[in-house]
């Protein structure tokens, strides 16, 4: 497999700190001073793919790490950032969740306009995503074979990407 | 953190929309709920599907969620992407949290945006072109380093250390006299000592 982040946890460059299922890093391309990465050490290309197990790992991880700027660098604020497929901006096809210490006119500008929508449009939607909920709040349950696993990922990844534009 | 009486948590709740939605005093469009967490659509969408997601309980700030919490909440975030993948048959999807108005957050109460995308879509979130050296960045997570080893320390067994890189990343400082004149000196660790989060929040949310 050719991925760059892949690369880089290999031959641990520009990791801070790491475990056995994911690791921080510093990322090639700060948006702030202090931004780090948290990611996967396995390869999972958006993050659907990504067991509950690792996800809750990599949003416990954030949040220290978070703490951590605060601390080290007076941040006064912190965003966390997921571009889950190229039409959200993921650039590198390899989940990657950013930890971005925020200071007052830091000249990053991370909103967007809001969009007008009428009662209608917003009771359709609810309705949509209320069916198919079902599944929310269901927590895996870990795989003991790994070999099992690897099938069960695949299949789940394939459908999934599907829906996603494609990462080059 | 200090605890808060039952009555300081009752007025908190009154006073913090989000919570009062939670309680089901303020309507909103719910699309997701369990005992730890409930998920409404943004008002202001980025996007049309734009879920918030919060906990129940009355939390300003990510750094005051405890692990469990916040690792549940990322797991129910995917959760809902997928969803809205699905669904809307969005081409991707925004994770996004900000902690603190600097980082644009605009009520007291933690949550997580799930922002549905769309190719070409104008719902933003474009970050700035890069503005500092490699450097430069590596300097300033000199700092940050020793705060990640304290902070994150905790959840490594002692057969996995954290890997320390300052050798790796800055290998000219391991031969002493080969530091460039007028080089900046790595920063020095920050002398503050943690604050308390309460007092964090508080800064942060300006409450
Ligand atoms: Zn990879
Ligand atoms: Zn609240």
């Amino acid at each position: 497999m050719n991925c760059e982040v892949c690369d880089r946890i290999k031959n641990k460059k520009g990791i801070v700190y790491s475990t056995e299922k994911i690791s921080v890093m510093i990322p090639e391309n700060a948006f702030t001073p202090g931004h780090l990465i948290v990611l996967p050490n396995e390869h999972f290309p958006i993050l659907e793919a990504v067991p509950d197990k690792i996800i809750s790992e990599m949003f416990t991880a954030a949040n220290k790490v978070g703490v951590a700027v605060f601390e080290a660098l007076g941040a006064q604020g912190t965003n966390i950032l997921i571009q889950n497929g190229t039409a959200a901006g993921q650039e590198k096809p390899h989940v990657i969740l950013h930890v971005i210490p925020r200071k007052e006119n830091d000249g990053l500008n991370l909103q967007w306009a809001p969009k007008q929508m009428n009662e209608e449009e917003m009771s359709t939607i609810e309705l949509k995503i209320k069916d198919q909920v079902g599944s929310v709040g269901i927590i895996e349950e870990e795989k003991k074979e790994p070999v099992e696993e690897k099938e069960v990922e695949e299949v789940k990844e394939d459908y999934l990407t599907k829906s996603l534009e494609r990462i080059p | 953190m200090e605890e808060l009486t039952p009555e300081q948590q009752a007025q908190m709740r009154q006073q913090c929309i989000f919570c009062q939605i939670a309680d089901g005093k303020v309507a909103a469009k719910k699309v997701y709920e369990d005992d730890k967490v409930l998920a409404v659509l943004d008002i202001n969408p980025a996007n049309p599907g734009h879920i918030l997601l919060l906990p129940k309980e009355h939390i300003a700030i990510m750094p005051q969620m405890d692990d469990e919490l916040i690792g549940y909440m990322g797991i129910v975030s995917k959760q809902l992407s997928q969803v809205l993948l699905r669904t809307l048959q969005a081409q991707g999807t925004t994770i996004f949290v900000a902690n603190g108005v600097a980082a644009g957050q605009r009520a007291p109460h933690f949550m997580i945006h799930i922002i549905p995308r769309m190719e070409g879509d104008d719902a933003g979130l474009k970050p700035l072109e890069k503005k500092y050296s490699e450097e430069q960045i590596l300097q300033i997570h000199q700092g940050v380093y020793e705060a990640i080893k304290r902070v994150l320390g905790d959840a490594i067994p002692p057969e996995k250390q954290p890997i320390n890189l300052d050798q790796k990343e800055t290998p000219k400082e391991e031969k002493p006299g080969t530091k460039e004149p007028g080089k900046k000196e790595t920063p020095k660790e920050s002398k503050k000592k943690a604050s308390p989060l309460d007092d964090v929040s508080k800064f942060l949310t300006g409450q």
